[in-house]
């Protein structure tokens, strides 16, 4: 795995309180990694130094191989970042809001036009265009402000806590995003504590505690060949290693309920079912463990810190 | 084009406001032409005051608004995401805030310049109004507002952007503290000293008689060079660029020589020697290292990585990472030292100027000792738990030493109380260096007990 992400030993302080405390992580290109943690925890003044705005007393990180605060300018040429509170010039239109975005990135100008529409469709903003911002409603505003983010095509978005503020719908519209831009190789860095939105597109988990990497774990392959799933039984079975074979990578028991790397794809997860039911193993339920992020997070923060586990 | 700029001119400019202001300013015009007792005279008269409104009044509060409104509308990371360079976004910011405002500004300058180039305009119009000067003049004085106009709109925006790295967390920044700064530059010290130049027509600069002309225009594009230099340098701040702090020193060496070059005649005259010459330096490098400790952001836990690096005798990584303020102190020293070295070679020959050389030693110590002692006082309120209005609440304890305690000490009936809160009573010189050597000695005492109890409050004692 690439590291498209390295944070090294990254240490900043507030006055009097330590935000982040030699904080090491690696994010594979094309990952999209959930990052989690209790409020207070460091998750943002992670993302601002990731994003070239707040520098840290101690520790590189770099982005593509570019040390972010040696070249901040470069930097934002490859990466997008939305703030938790982020604001529009409510005057513009959308047309001039995501154009202005564009020139300001660097985007040249005879490229503008093309880039302003493509962003505009990611975001289903593309029949508003000549609505000023201060028109839209509140989600339609966030997905503006995510298409300001991405009008440069970064290979980088950086999205602190998305989804706060917007309603069902609008939710699903930005998971559908988020997929796809996940499908067009952006590296996404989302932090947000609603964690049944985050499962939906996430491929890692990168968990905060007190200024520290907690955990750094796949909940689902990144290049969608490979699924993190779960089989549970009836009662515990010792063949199932041996019958999983090469099907279940990084298999962890826990009594009846194991879970492991495995095939995405639902005709050869089929016929890994059907092996284990053919050798006569009881299977009460088999899945991806998907649906698990919270358990695992709730369960991962209640453990001992551990640190960063991806070399 | 320069993206800043566009977005300030897609903002400000509408039909209808490119309509509203010329017919608003030409309905001013009329009625002065039609109204006025001298109707050129009044004409020009109206030109320069709404000129002075749009540019002074109105454009310095936008210069200042177009960065704290980025913070209070929460525009500002986006734009830090920029990939422009500093300079552009600079110069879009400064040009761009206040476009609507120089738009109607140009029409009251070429307003102003067509009474000043009509042949209706009389001599003795001219010679009536201190506005008209004659044909030739008339250039230098249009691009003397110009400057000042834009040194104004540029130190207003350097104060809101100064304040919004010192106020970033509560996004409290003043627009009107910061348009009244660009007043003061702008208004009362350029409009004012400027004006004074062009009305004596000659100035004496290090003994040199200069045309006034060349030399304001000079003088108002050398502050402007500040002005923008000091909104250059923040901007690069904020986009993450290491800043270093010479411009502060530099900023200092022109003020004292464009000083001293106009103070020249009077301490020629004033039969002084060289100590003056030192003096006069010292004092404008003291009062700049307030000003530059006020203005410059209090990163707390910089702060304290700086000034253990000081205490543990890491001297070249302290000189690269040390404040302007800090660069400005020890040139405030050395302009000390070389005060007290210059003195007994000094020779004043007037009664008044003998007597100055003769303490200027004592003074230049307990100077340096109580400007010690400020610092150290501003810094640990600074660094205390809440320095939220740390700069706030060091003006009040200094204003409580240099203005209360002096008049108190007074009132007690005994004036050489008085050098026990003030480097102005040479005649008390074990008093006026004795006291604030003790002061500083406590000041920094408590700042170090300060850094030591916050330092155990982070992992590892906050050395990393």
């Amino acid at each position: 795995m690439d590291a498209f992400i390295k944070v090294e030993n990254v240490t900043f302080d507030y006055p009097g309180v330590r935000a982040l405390d030699d904080v090491s992580v690696a994010v594979a290109e094309g990952s999209v990694t959930a990052l989690v943690g209790p409020n207070g925890a460091g998750k943002t003044t992670l993302m601002r130094c990731i994003a070239a705005l707040d520098r840290p007393q101690a520790g590189r990180i770099r982005v593509a191989g570019l040390d972010v605060h040696a070249n901040p300018r470069q930097a934002h040429t490859l990466m997008g970042y939305l703030p938790d509170f982020f604001g529009l010039y409510d005057t513009l239109t959308v047309r001039q809001c995501l154009s202005n975005r564009a020139a300001a990135l660097g985007v040249d100008p005879e490229r503008r036009e093309e880039r302003v529409a493509t962003a505009a469709a990611s975001v289903g903003l593309a029949d508003r265009l000549e609505q000023r911002a201060g028109e839209l409603s509140r989600g339609l505003r966030q997905r503006l402000a995510i298409g300001q983010s991405l009008v440069h095509a970064p290979r980088l978005l950086i999205l602190d806590e998305p989804a706060s503020g917007l309603d069902p719908e609008a939710r699903q519209d930005l998971s559908a995003l988020m997929l796809k831009l996940a499908g067009d190789g952006v590296t996404l860095l989302v932090s947000s504590h609603i964690l049944a939105e985050l499962q939906n597109y996430s491929s890692d988990m990168l968990i905060i505690r007190d200024g520290r990497v907690l955990d750094h774990r796949a909940v689902r392959e990144s290049g969608r060949d490979r699924a993190v799933l779960t089989v549970q039984l009836l009662a515990p079975d010792n063949r199932l290693a041996d019958l999983l074979g090469t099907d279940g990578e990084d298999l962890e028991v826990d009594g009846p309920v194991a879970r492991f790397r495995g095939p995405a794809d639902p005709a050869a997860r089929a016929r890994l079912l059907s092996r284990l039911v053919g050798a006569g193993l009881e299977v009460v339920a088999f899945g991806e463990a998907g649906e698990s992020l919270q358990a695992q997070y709730i369960a991962r923060l209640r453990s001992p810190a551990t640190g960063d586990q991806r070399p | 084009m320069n993206p800043e700029l566009q977005r300030h001119l897609w903002t400000e400019f509408s039909a209808q406001r490119l309509i509203v202001m010329p017919l608003a300013l030409g309905a001013m015009f009329a009625l002065a032409l039609l109204t006025g007792s001298n109707n050129l005279a009044t004409l020009a008269d109206v030109t320069v005051a709404v000129f002075v409104v749009l540019m002074f009044f109105w454009g310095t509060r936008r210069a200042a608004d177009s960065i704290v409104s980025e913070l209070r509308d929460g525009t500002w990371d986006a734009q830090r995401m920029s990939a422009q360079s500093a300079f552009t976004m600079s110069w879009g910011k400064l040009l761009g805030a206040t476009a609507y405002a120089w738009y109607g500004a140009a029409m009251c300058l070429a307003a102003y310049l067509f009474v000043a180039f009509t042949p209706e305009t009389s001599e003795w119009l001219r010679w009536q109004s201190r506005l008209l000067p004659d044909h030739e003049g008339m250039p230098i004085r249009a691009a003397m507002m110009v400057l000042v106009a834009l040194t104004g709109q540029a130190a207003a925006l350097a104060c809101a952007m100064a304040l919004v790295r010192k106020r970033r967390a509560d996004r409290g920044v003043s627009v009107t503290l910061c348009h009244f700064a660009g007043l003061i530059v702008s208004v009362l010290l350029f409009w004012n000293v400027f004006g004074w130049f062009l009305s004596a027509g000659r100035v004496d600069w290090f003994g040199f008689d200069i045309d006034a002309g060349p030399f304001t225009l000079a003088s108002a594009a050398a502050f402007l060079f500040w002005s923008f230099l000091s909104v250059l340098r923040l901007m690069r701040a904020e986009l993450l660029y290491r800043i270093r702090p010479w411009a502060w020193a530099a900023f200092a060496v022109f003020i004292a020589l464009w000083g001293l070059g106009l103070a020249h005649h009077l301490l020629v005259l004033s039969g002084a020697g060289v100590v003056p010459w030192l003096a006069l330096p010292f004092v404008v490098v003291a009062l700049l290292v307030y000003a530059a400790f006020l203005l410059e952001q209090k990163d707390q836990v910089r702060l304290r990585s700086w000034l253990r690096q000081i205490a543990a005798l890491r001297l070249a990584r302290a000189a690269r990472d040390a404040p302007a303020w800090a660069q400005l102190f020890a040139m405030s020293l050395v302009l000390a030292a070389a005060v007290a070295i210059a003195t007994p070679f000094d020779a004043a020959d007037a009664v008044l100027a003998g007597y100055v050389v003769a303490h200027a030693p004592a003074m230049a110590i307990s100077a340096v000792l109580f400007l010690l002692r400020d610092l150290a006082l501003l810094l640990s309120v600074n660094l205390s738990a809440n320095p939220r209005r740390g700069d706030g609440s060091g003006l009040v304890y200094l204003m409580l030493l240099y203005v209360l305690a002096p008049l108190l000490a007074r009132a007690l009936g005994d004036p050489s109380l008085v050098a026990i809160f003030l480097p102005v009573v040479p005649d008390e010189r074990l008093i006026s260096v004795g006291s604030p050597a003790l002061q500083a000695m406590a000041m920094i005492g408590l700042l170090a007990w300060q850094l030591s109890r916050q330092a155990s409050t982070l992992p590892g004692g906050g050395r990393r």
